[in-house]
């Protein structure tokens, strides 16, 4: 099984967990920028924290054959000291336009004070100019509303809701996201959000709607790596059959492909070198091999030859979305949104 | 060697390399860079080139590789990237690079750049001229635990031995064996050995044997003629071991120690192929720094 985190914070996690993810079939991964547990002091400690998550994080996590992307953002903590906010924003763009950055977040509402609406605009408008995808933290005090509130400001800003993830949703503030088109993912983290068996039930229900779902990285307690629970759950979704999972494929591409900044440029430049038509192209050509060789032992080869490569060579990890997620993906990531056919679900043989 | 003859030689390569829609993106952000641009804007520039520029190795021929070595001898472009040329290539298109307020916008583009960024920044520094400016910085990149970017700043450049003070060189070439970087490529190691350097290769040979680890295997290749007896023992000790990439380089060790004749007894009732191998080719005269290549477990067959 392979996996793909979506949502996790490595400046919190050791060399263990590390270790414990590469063996558990982790391949790649997103950490985005938040609060550390302690709002800081000085404008000099977001830039290292930047600088620590566009290199060390992500040297670290190629040492384990895990190739590491960001998303960049002032959190809406932090936002509320205003003198310092003001400065943070500033630096968003020396950051945010960088190789390994997928999208602008974690932004949004912890107090839903105007100081945070302010940063919260001043962050969208910046990824509605660049297009981006935002990723979306939602408040654990009043969080019904403060979804709403997400949604409705970015939706004035111009954000297209193909573009905006918003997470850390519940039963109660699911319906909500889905409606309005935009992704909802959920954060499972037994004591204070989704538990395992909540998550199961709300893809049961929702079974053709949108969410994506992680297990690693809070700041908070919890156990090193993927959960018994939590590998049950994850055998719940069905794998989908070949005309879903076609449509699956063109889903995370146009996902994919919504994460690059300037995607129309983009398209007139060589598509034999672009991260989305590669992933496609190797996407197919996996499931080809795979059909063919019934045994799957050339896939299995070249599974083991990308992972040798990417433990030699920290530097392959920068290289964008490649040939890893092609088989980085599994039943343990699964999104989408309300008007799609069904879950996200892959599963690759 | 000039900046300008730099750029000009890594236009060449990535014209022929970069697609219509790239090349012509380059040519703009160039264009703007020559014209003047703020550090943020340098930067952003510098950053982009991963969203408009082909992405894969540099590759270059060895025509070009010699063309590189004769600008700027010991530069070796084998392993830049499309990335890196196209970014050095927009460096070198400031027109300030020999003033301060160069030195001062690189500054600021090292103090946010990625790692692809910083890479391409060091590997760049070679180029500009008043290379005393850079000392520091390039000191920086050698005190780097990302593999790549200790890399970019030690390796396939005649930087580091032309201007780094003894100090500085020492702790460049340990800190390669601890980050496991190859030494071999810091071009001109083998001018600048030591008996300090071998005592301090041996101290942490004896740590490593101590903890009961295996000696990195590029350590033999800092002994050179130094180290007397010392030395000699530690290569029979390691000879004597199970570990076929350390024995390997301990052979060419004893002949770089001169000890060609121990050599030639050790090859002529050595059992493992390999091994033997690389003690007939040291006995043949291969024992420069570039013999340790074969030995790079990160090295794809030699072109
Ligand atoms: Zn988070």
């Amino acid at each position: 099984m392979r996996f793909f985190d979506p949502h996790i914070h490595m400046t919190s996690r050791t060399t263990d967990d590390l270790d414990l993810m590469s063996k558990a079939g982790v391949r790649a991964i997103v950490e985005p920028a938040f609060w550390l547990g302690q709002s800081r002091t000085q404008l000099g400690t977001f830039i290292d924290y930047f600088n620590s998550l566009l290199g060390w994080e992500r040297f670290r996590a190629s040492q384990f054959g895990i190739a590491h992307y960001c998303a960049i953002g002032l959190n809406s903590k932090e936002a509320n000291n205003e003198k310092l906010a003001a400065q943070v924003l500033e630096l968003i763009p020396r950051f945010a336009l960088k190789e390994g950055v997928v999208a602008i977040g974690e932004i949004g509402y912890d107090e839903i004070t105007p100081a945070e609406e302010r940063a919260y605009i001043a962050q969208l408008r910046f990824a509605v100019e660049h297009d981006m995808v935002v990723m979306v933290h939602s408040p654990h005090r009043d969080k019904k509303r403060g979804i709403r509130r997400s949604l409705d400001v970015a939706r004035d800003c111009g954000l297209a809701m193909n573009k905006l993830v918003i997470d850390h949703n519940n039963e109660e503030t699911v319906e909500d996201v889905l409606e309005r088109g935009a992704w909802a993912a959920f954060t499972i983290y037994p004591s204070t959000k989704m538990g395992s068996e909540r998550m199961v039930e709300l893809v049961k229900k929702l079974r053709s709607r949108a969410h994506h779902r992680r297990q690693l990285g809070r700041l908070g307690r919890q156990r090193p790596a993927l959960r018994p629970e939590d590998r049950e759950a994850d055998a719940r979704p069905r794998r989908a059959d070949g005309a879903r999972r076609a449509h699956h494929l063109e889903e995370r591409a146009r996902r994919l492909r919504a994460v690059g900044p300037d995607r129309r440029r983009r398209a007139d430049a060589d598509a034999r070198d672009r991260p989305v038509e590669a992933l496609l192209r190797q996407l197919r050509a996996a499931r080809a091999s795979a059909a063919r060789r019934r045994a799957g032992s050339e896939l299995k080869a070249r599974r083991a030859q990308a992972s040798d490569r990417l433990r030699q060579d920290p530097e392959a990890s920068s290289s964008g979305f490649t040939d890893r997620t092609a088989w980085s993906t599994s039943v343990a990531h699964v999104m989408a949104r309300a008007d799609a056919a069904g879950p996200t679900c892959w599963s690759q043989p | 060697m000039t900046a300008s003859t730099v750029r000009e030689f890594l236009g060449t390569l990535l014209r022929e390399r970069e697609p219509a829609a790239a090349w012509t993106w380059l040519g703009g952000a160039a264009a703007e860079i020559e014209r003047g641009v703020d550090p943020v804007r340098f930067g952003g520039l510098l950053s982009l080139v991963s969203r408009y520029s082909r992405r894969g190795p540099l590759a270059p021929t060895a025509a070009e590789r010699a063309r590189a070595d004769e600008l700027l001898r010991g530069w070796n472009p084998e392993r830049w990237t499309l990335f890196e040329a196209a970014r050095a290539w927009l460096v070198l298109a400031r027109r300030d690079l020999d003033r301060t307020s160069a030195v001062d916008a690189l500054e600021e583009c090292y103090a946010y750049a990625d790692v692809g960024e910083l890479c391409a920044l060091y590997k760049t520094i070679p180029f500009l001229p008043g290379a005393a400016r850079f000392t520091w910085r390039i000191g920086e990149g050698c005190r780097s635990s990302m593999r790549a970017v200790y890399e970019a700043a030690a390796c396939d450049s005649p930087f580091a031995a032309s201007q780094f003070d003894d100090l500085a060189w020492r702790q460049l070439v340990i800190k390669a064996l601890f980050v496991e970087a190859p030494l071999w490529r810091v071009h001109g190691l083998d001018g600048r050995l030591s008996e300090e350097l071998a005592r301090m290769a041996l101290d942490l040979c004896d740590e490593r044997r101590s903890a009961h680890r295996p000696v990195q295997h590029e350590l033999w290749l800092v002994l050179g003629k130094h180290g007397g007896a010392r030395a000699l023992q530690a290569i029979e000790a390691e000879l004597v071991g199970t570990n076929a990439r350390g024995r390997r380089a301990a052979a060419i060790a004893l002949a770089r120690a001169g000890k060609l004749q121990r050599l030639s007894e050790l090859a002529a009732k050595e059992a493992d192929p390999a091994v033997r191998a690389t003690m007939e080719s040291a006995l043949r005269g291969e024992l420069s720094q570039l013999a340790f290549r074969v030995l790079d477990p990160s090295e794809a067959k030699p072109s």
